[in-house]
This record gives C-alpha cells, sequence and structure tokens, in this order.
C-alpha cells in the first residue's frame, strides 16, 4: 500500500508548552482516517502542521514521497494537500461560485492573469458549476456565501478544498456547529469523494467515525495514544478511560 | 449569450450594461465641449484625480491593502513627466509611459515591504515612505525646485498634432482618453482571475494561501499596478498644467485621495471617479464662497459618510436600485450564475 502522507518525530512547542509530541502518523492512499482526542489534544495544531500554518519545531512531514517540511502553505497546496476549517474560513462577499472558481483559477495557474476576464475561462467556470452541483449547491452558487445557513457554508468549505484536486484532504471538523441531524449529510457528501484522495478528518461523533472512517488514530496531550480501526479504538481501555469515559453517555 | 463573469458586477446582458457605459463614457465629454467649455481646466482635475483615486481603488476596494502615501506615485508620475518636459523630452505619450515605468518601479521596490504588515502598520509603512519621498522632493531644490515647483515645462502637442491650448480643450480630451483607456485596463483587471483573486484576499487572506495563492506576490502585483495608475494620472496632472507642485507628494493629497475614493464608494468600479468629480466640484464652489467653508464642510461631510453611508454614492444608489428593484435579477447561464452586485454595499 502506497503512502500518501507521512510525519517522523513531528513536534510543536511553545515555549515550554509541548503541543505536539514526536508524532509518527503515516496516511496510506486513499485513506478515510479520523483523528480523535479530548479538547485541546492538539488535533487542530497537528493539522496546522500538516499545512504549514503552524512551523513545526522539529520532525518532517512528506507529501507523496516529498519532503514538505520547509514550504510555505500555498506551495504544500499545489502538491497536493488541501484542508477545511473548523471555524468556517470563507469569503463571505463572493458567492460559492465564485469562491469555488477562484480555487480551480488558482489551480490552473490563472489567478497571476489579469489581461482575460473570468468569463472567458470557460473550463474554469464549467468545472466550479460541475463541483457545486455535485454537492448540491448549485442552486445557491449565485448568492452571497455570508447569506448562506450555516450548512450550506460548511459544504462550501469542503467544495472549496475540492476544487483544488486534493491528494490529501484534511477536515478539521467538517460537521462542525451543524445540527447533528444535517451532519451526517455532510458526510454522506465526503463519503461520496473519490477513492484516490486520501481523507483525513477531525470528528468527535464516534458514530460518524464508525460509519466513515476506516482507521482512527486517537491523539492526547500532543502525542498518539493509539491507532486501529473503530472497533479496535472502542474497545481501547486506555482510550475508553481518557477519552471516550466522559462522554459515553451520549455516544 | 456574452458569458457573464462572476466576479464583481456582473448581471444579465453584458452588451447592454457595456453599451449603457460607452454611451456614458461618450456623453461626458460631449456634454463638457458643447456646454461647459468654460469648465476644462476643472473637468480635467475631474479627470486626473479619478484616474488617482481608482488607481487607490485596486487597493483599498479590491485589494483590503491600506495606503496613506498613496500621493508619493502621483507625485513621481508628475516629477518624471515634469523633469523629462523640463529637459527637452517634450513628447506627453512616451512622458506618460516613462512615468508610469519609474512609478511602477517604485512601487515594487516598496511594495515588498507594504505587503509584508497588515492594518496600522500598513498605514505607518506607507505614510512613512510617503513621507520619505516628500522630504528627499523638498531637498532636491536644484532638482525639483523644492516647495517653488517644477517650473519651465515645454510640452509637445498630442500626437504631433494638438497643441496644449490655452482654454484647456487639448488638455480635457488628452488626460479623458487617457482616463478612459487606463478605466479599460483597470475594468478588464478587475473581472479577470487575479482581480477576483485580490477580492479573495481582502475577504480572507488566510483561506487564499489554504488554496494555494501566493498572497504576498499577488498583493504585490497589484501595488504595482496602483503605482503605474497613480503615476499616469500625476504625469497627465503635470503636462496639463505644465507645472508640478511639491503638494503632488504630500501626505495631504494621500488623505484627500483616501477621501474621494471613500466619498464615491471604494469597490465600485466608478466610485474614484464620482468621489473625484464630487470632491472637485463641491471644492470649487465652496472655495470661492469662503475658503474656511470647504475644510469645514469636507470634514463634516466624512464623518457623515462614514457613519451613515460607508458604501459612499455609489453605495446609496445601489441600496436605493435593490430597494425599487428587489427582485434580484440572475442569469439562466448554466454554467455562471450572475451575481447580484452587492459588494460593499451601504448599510
Amino acid at each position: 500500500m502506497s503512502i500518501a502522507l507521512t510525519t517522523a518525530g513531528l513536534s510543536k512547542n511553545y515555549g515550554a508548552l509541548q503541543v505536539t509530541r514526536a508524532v509518527d502518523f503515516s496516511l496510506p492512499v486513499g485513506a478515510r482516517h479520523a483523528l480523535i482526542g479530548p479538547n485541546g489534544a492538539g488535533k487542530t495544531t497537528f493539522i496546522n502542521l500538516l499545512t504549514g500554518t503552524v512551523p513545526a519545531t522539529s520532525g518532517s512531514i512528506t507529501l507523496l514521497g516529498e519532503d514538505i517540511t520547509g514550504q510555505r502553505p500555498d506551495q504544500r497546496v499545489k502538491r497536493g494537500l488541501a484542508r477545511t476549517f473548523q471555524v468556517t474560513s470563507l469569503f463571505p462577499e463572493l458567492t460559492p461560485m465564485q469562491s469555488v472558481t477562484l480555487a480551480v483559477c488558482e489551480r490552473l495557474g490563472l489567478t497571476a492573469r489579469w489581461y482575460k476576464r473570468t468569463g472567458e475561462h470557460r473550463a474554469a467556470l464549467d468545472e466550479a458549476a460541475e463541483i457545486l452541483a455535485r454537492l448540491h449547491l448549485g442552486h445557491v452558487g449565485h448568492l452571497l456565501t455570508r447569506t448562506l445557513p450555516y450548512g450550506q457554508q460548511r459544504i462550501v468549505e469542503v467544495a472549496v478544498a475540492l476544487a483544488l484536486r486534493p491528494r490529501v484532504l484534511l477536515l478539521d471538523e467538517p460537521a462542525a456547529g451543524i445540527p447533528s441531524g444535517e451532519s451526517a449529510e455532510l458526510f454522506e457528501v465526503i463519503a461520496e469523494l473519490p477513492e484516490d484522495i486520501s481523507l483525513l478528518f477531525i470528528e468527535h461523533d464516534m458514530h460518524l467515525v464508525s460509519r466513515f472512517a476506516s482507521r482512527v488514530t486517537v491523539l492526547v496531550a500532543g502525542g498518539i495514544l493509539a491507532e486501529g480501526t473503530p472497533a479496535e479504538i472502542m474497545a481501547n481501555p486506555e482510550v475508553r478511560t481518557v477519552y471516550l469515559g466522559n462522554s459515553e453517555g451520549h455516544a | 449569450m456574452t458569458p457573464s463573469c462572476p466576479p464583481s458586477t456582473a448581471e444579465a446582458g453584458w452588451l447592454r450594461r457595456r453599451g449603457g457605459e460607452i454611451a456614458l463614457w461618450l456623453a461626458v465629454p460631449l456634454a463638457v465641449a458643447l456646454f461647459l467649455p468654460e469648465y476644462y481646466l476643472l473637468a480635467t482635475h475631474v479627470a486626473a484625480l479619478g484616474l488617482f483615486a481608482l488607481s487607490l481603488d485596486l487597493l483599498v476596494g479590491y485589494a483590503g491593502l491600506l495606503s496613506l502615501g498613496h500621493a508619493m506615485f502621483f507625485g513621481i508620475g508628475a516629477y518624471t513627466a515634469g523633469l523629462l518636459a523640463v529637459h527637452g523630452w517634450g513628447e506627453p505619450i512616451s512622458g506618460l509611459l516613462i512615468a508610469a515605468l519609474v512609478a511602477g518601479l517604485v512601487g515594487f521596490i516598496t511594495s515588498f515591504a507594504v505587503v509584508r504588515v497588515q492594518h496600522l502598520a500598513q498605514l505607518m509603512v506607507t505614510l512613512g515612505f510617503g513621507l520619505l519621498v516628500f522630504e528627499a522632493a523638498n531637498r532636491a531644490r536644484w532638482l525639483t525646485g523644492g516647495d517653488d515647483g517644477l517650473q519651465g515645462m515645454v510640452v509637445s502637442p498630442v500626437l504631433g498634432l494638438f497643441e496644449f491650448d490655452l482654454f484647456g480643450q487639448t488638455a480635457f480630451f488628452y488626460t479623458f482618453v487617457v482616463l478612459a483607456l487606463c478605466f479599460i485596463v483597470a475594468t478588464r483587471v478587475i473581472d479577470s482571475p487575479f482581480g477576483l483573486t485580490l477580492e479573495g484576499l481582502r475577504e480572507n487572506p488566510k483561506r487564499m494561501a489554504a488554496i494555494g495563492t501566493p498572497t504576498a506576490a499577488r498583493l504585490r502585483q497589484a501595488y504595482v499596478f496602483a503605482a503605474v495608475f497613480a503615476g499616469i494620472a500625476g504625469a497627465l496632472m503635470a503636462q496639463t498644467s505644465q507645472f508640478v507642485a511639491l503638494e503632488t507628494l504630500s501626505f495631504g493629497l494621500s488623505a484627500e485621495v483616501l477621501i474621494m475614493l471613500l466619498l464615491g464608494g471604494a469597490g465600485h468600479r466608478y466610485g474614484g471617479l464620482v468621489g473625484a468629480a464630487v470632491f472637485v466640484i463641491a471644492r470649487d464652489l465652496l472655495s470661492d464662497l469662503n475658503p474656511q467653508y470647504w475644510q469645514f464642510g469636507v470634514g463634516g461631510v466624512m464623518v457623515l459618510v462614514v457613519l451613515f453611508a460607508p458604501g459612499g454614492v455609489l453605495g446609496i444608489l445601489r441600496s436605493l436600485r435593490q430597494r425599487l428593484l428587489p427582485v434580484a435579477r440572475t442569469s439562466t447561464a448554466k454554467a455562471a450564475p450572475a451575481t447580484p452586485a452587492t459588494k460593499g454595499g451601504a448599510a
């Protein structure tokens, strides 16, 4: 099985505070991998380290066989690493169509071009429209993003990331803030993603995790506590005490 | 059907919209020539300052960059064209191009520092550069004439045909045509993927990095564009008045152009032009009454605009139109649904 993404000894310190401790992690091509852990375990920091938003203190990150540890976030995106944000991070005054077109244009290397109207780049527009249609956003593509219901904004997050045709997609709590009934809907969209995209997602709801992930990594206090199939993780007594113990009631 | 583009002002009927614009661009100079020939000078000022405000709009309204030193490029363009004309290079069009080049070059060099920072720090960096250049021009009296201004410009006829006359007719049409050409280029920039990228950077730079945009490089590119247009505006002002005042580099002018833009409405493409027209005409009228009225009036109007009509004149018009035409007009183009034009609208 070939590997899409690996980290070796990846660490992040803020002064004396260690938020990521020597994480050795690997994500096979086509994975559906969940990252879980209690609040403050360093899950989002781990994603930020992978994307380069936060520079690593030590260790290395390898994407599709290439060491990307020293690269800027935008360079990593160009190599096939895309993400969504836990707190919706979109373009409020642009429409979903504009936002996705923007991402498509960036992937195609068109965003430095000023001498041709966006409307003349038909292929980019068609592709953006196709992505919106696939994610059931076609009918709201022309509305300002800030006017959309939150659930749809979460899907726009995914649409913008997908427009980059990522090889590895990192989803930071994609369903955060959505009523639980609708979050399954969002995960249906995610489940329909092409097989060759390797997925790493942070999610709290163990039902969703066991339904959509084939493997799970548990992060506690910045280090990996356990890794395995959802069933193994649910059965792991250590995990149950540290993480699931307090949420067993509603799980 | 002509495909409508997603960014900014797209709505159904590209031709119809552009048709109205073209008619307007032809009607304005015609109206000035037929009915207000005694106002050629004023109209020339409006056109040159309108271009200057438009250049600032690319930064403030589109890219979300802030500047309190934009007069630096206006002044550099003016002094470049002025010095050329003083030293025997009177051909105006090549003078414009050289002025644009010099302003663009200075823009490129300073852009590295400007896009490194944001918000207040950006205001300070641009302000600092502006003050540096102002003081340098003030001290280099042998070159610039210092606070006496640059005198002795001899500008050749435009295209070798149209001599600059006493009534300012040539000056007006020359300025207006250059403004129109620059406006076409600016419109193209705004409607391009690059323009869309600038709007994305204004809305959310963090997300732009996350979609793979080299954000600093794009902002620098925008800064150079703005510097080039500002340089052309300054050169127009110098060539048509055959004089360059030290004030073209001043902080006061940087502030005034920002006022013009906010008055007209930032991020509206026409905001700078409308703002410059309102500003220059109001100054002309009020200064005739009493110079103090002008300062007083512009201060009061500015506070009112920022508090009650943050979209400026065009923002007011736009929200009026939306109120009168409440049904959002949408295109039926399947691939590119049109966007109701709502960017930066008034409250």
